[in-house]
């Protein structure tokens, strides 16, 4: 069991995020990873330890994102077949060794996000409301409160662009 | 990917593709995506590698996005459930004696998890100095947040659905709302004293400092002493504890079975209220109580911790180098990753992951080691890694005798760890174990000692031995660890 410890937490993150960009709603998604987890301890007894382990919990995953799909059939949800879930899946899987230095990066960087738009960040990724609701919340418009999080966003990735940069030449002075 | 946010070409594909790509990806995480448009984002994700290695990388800078504003919420102290009071009043019973047999998800995996990186265990905690002043700029002094009504008291093997929660319960917080341990055991310590070590599968939150609620799983109580109480509530009773120790166990139908080990329990709920006394199980549904006497004679191997016993240690030497810390003499200790032993056997003690990069050694009435917080936001720490050949299923046993010094208390959250790690062949960790002990508001000036004991997976040629200090990104706060010693079990 230390071993699926071990490998469930190097894959979660990248589980994870390719369920985060195939359900964006934040409280799906996050259930959608249980099920992950919970499916991978219930079959790890099938898992081919010869084979690497992310791809194959990153299989489980597409196979409950389709599931999930199916299940919410009738609602607008966003909608990706298996054969764009397979190739998100091995795309997942080649960026996941690129992250730990960029949220390293992003810590600091979303320090310097200040004032309304931090605001508007924080109720869009840490209570998870929606464009619409934050809107509402702050009599903005919807499309005012997409431009505001593009602007945030964007603003972190070039932060972490130049601080990853900057590393660099400290790296090679 | 510089700029996941902003548009721009992307390689390959013709720029119509790319255009419409980009039109759509930047508003794709917002839901702002019809169905039809997610699916036509997802064909053109899917029919250019280049774009799906770029919709995977924004796919992660948005996980991380509120990973990290999470963890930062956390840290500020802002999380509704963090309950305010004064250091001092804090007790946590027993942890002077902290003597359970663990293995458990290291701290340095689960930053690792944070980050996305795999087996970088023994890096990871000392990374990133810099992102520690971007959240120490929230925290406001010592250690702002204090702890919570229950904290993580130590695990074995536990595997969280969601990793963010194992990182906020391994730095001292206690994360909202029910709490999914998809497997393995983790031991939670409430201010009331008591203790649950809870076994996965299993849904359980905390919900005050006397109680917790479980939906889903096994939970074995203990509160230590009479004065202490510890209530479960389950979806069919709510089991109080008299000072004494039992077994609750949700199953998916939500009925409640129950073994009391020691002294007795009341239980209210499935038609009224009554004491069950030691040697006495039942199961509890909406149709009231039964005997369950079968239940009792399977709970001791469900979810039952060992004490380590000390005295089939004797024979055994102290396998780390130095453990009296004679020889660390002044200045700094050598930085992780570097020995400082030229005895094959061993590396030395090394330092890794304050504020300033590296422990400093200060004259603290003796040979000792002081680990400062001095903001850092992870788990500055002293290690050593020992050689020990194949000790498969082997007993291995790691103590360390620390201290709080009285000029620079832990606060907040703030506590020592004591840690293992087991190393294979290939250099790779294959398992570990970790408990908490030494926290803010215990006596200053007074060593305690932290133990864990865990059996060494196969495969096993080397162990890692830690003492780090939950800095949780306060200025002050230190441990001095004075003595610390690494033991193997016969196999007889």
């Amino acid at each position: 069991m230390l071993l699926l410890s071990r490998l469930w937490s190097e894959a979660q993150p990248v589980v994870a995020a390719m369920i985060a960009g195939a359900v964006v709603d934040f409280q799906h998604s996050e259930d959608l990873v249980s099920q992950v987890a919970e499916t991978v301890v219930m079959k790890f007894d099938d898992y081919d330890r010869s084979r690497p382990f992310t791809p194959w919990a990153l299989g489980i995953a597409r196979n409950i994102i389709l599931r999930h799909y199916e299940r919410r059939a009738g609602e607008r949800l966003v909608f990706f077949d298996d054969r764009i879930l397979s190739a998100m899946a091995i795309a997942q899987e080649q960026v996941a060794g690129e992250s730990a230095e960029r949220l390293a990066a992003m810590q600091k960087c979303l320090a310097q996000i200040k004032g309304k738009t931090r605001r508007v960040m924080e109720m869009r990724y840490l209570h998870g409301l929606k464009p619409a609701a934050i809107g509402h919340s702050l009599d903005m418009t919807t499309n005012a409160v997409w431009v505001m999080l593009h602007r945030g966003r964007d603003a972190v990735s070039k932060c972490i662009g130049r601080t990853l940069m900057a590393a660099e030449g400290e790296g090679t002075a | 990917m510089s700029n996941v946010d902003n548009a721009r070409p992307m390689p390959g594909g013709d720029d119509r593709d790319a255009d419409r790509y980009e039109q759509l990806v930047s508003r794709h995480f917002d839901g702002l995506l019809s169905a039809e448009e997610s699916h036509e984002l997802g064909a053109l994700a899917a029919t250019d590698p280049a774009r799906a290695r770029d919709f995977a990388r924004r796919s992660m800078f948005h996980q991380h996005l509120r990973a990290t504003l999470r963890l930062e919420h956390e840290y500020a102290g802002r999380a509704p459930d963090a309950v305010g009071h004064a250091r001092g009043r804090w007790r946590f019973g027993g942890e002077s004696a902290g003597m359970s047999g663990w293995a458990g998800r290291a701290v340095a995996i689960v930053l690792a998890v944070a980050v996305g990186v795999a087996g970088v265990g023994w890096l990871a905690t000392s990374s990133s100095s810099s992102s520690s002043r971007s959240i120490e700029a929230d925290v406001p002094g010592a250690v702002s947040s204090a702890p919570p009504f229950a904290v993580l008291n130590a695990a074995v093997d536990d595997v969280w659905a969601d990793s963010n929660v194992g990182l906020s319960l391994r730095h001292g917080a206690l994360p909202r709302g029910p709490i999914r341990l998809v497997s393995g055991r983790v031991e939670m310590l409430f201010k009331s004293g008591g203790t649950a070590v809870i076994e996965g599968p299993a849904v359980f939150e905390p919900i005050a400092a006397n109680a917790l609620e479980l939906s889903e799983g096994s939970a074995r109580c203990h509160c230590p002493s009479k004065g202490t109480e510890l209530r479960v509530v389950t979806p069919a009773t709510t089991v109080t504890d008299l000072g004494t120790e039992f077994l609750v166990s949700v199953g998916s139908n939500q009925q409640t079975r129950l073994a009391v080990t020691e002294g007795s329990v009341r239980i209210d709920g499935g038609g009224g209220s009554r004491l069950v006394h030691e040697g006495e199980a039942f199961v509890i549904d909406q149709e009231g109580w039964k005997d369950d006497i079968g239940f009792l004679k399977d709970e001791a191997k469900v979810a039952k911790l060992r004490d380590a016993d000390r005295d089939i240690f004797e024979r055994f030497p102290e396998r780390l180098a130095d453990p009296n810390m004679h020889g660390v003499g002044s200045g700094s200790l050598p930085e992780m990753g570097q020995r400082a032993s030229l005895d094959p056997r061993t590396t030395g003690w090394m330092a890794s992951g304050g504020s300033d990069g590296i422990v400093r050694v200060e004259p603290v009435g003796g040979s000792a080691v002081q680990i400062h917080s001095r903001g850092s936001v992870y788990w500055p720490l002293v290690a050593q890694e020992v050689v020990t050949g194949d000790i498969d299923g082997q007993l291995v046993v790691f103590e360390a005798v620390a201290a709080q010094p009285a000029n620079d208390l832990l606060s907040g959250r703030q506590c020592a760890i004591v840690k293992i790690e087991f190393i294979d062949a290939n250099r790779r960790m294959i398992g570990d174990a970790q408990r908490h002990f030494l926290r803010a508001g215990t006596p200053v000036n007074r060593y305690v000692a932290g133990m864990i004991a865990a059996e060494a997976p196969a495969g096993t040629v080397a162990v890692r031995a830690f003492v780090l200090l939950n800095a949780f990104g306060g200025k002050t706060g230190s441990i001095i660890v004075e003595r610390a010693s690494l033991v193997v079990a016969s196999e007889d």
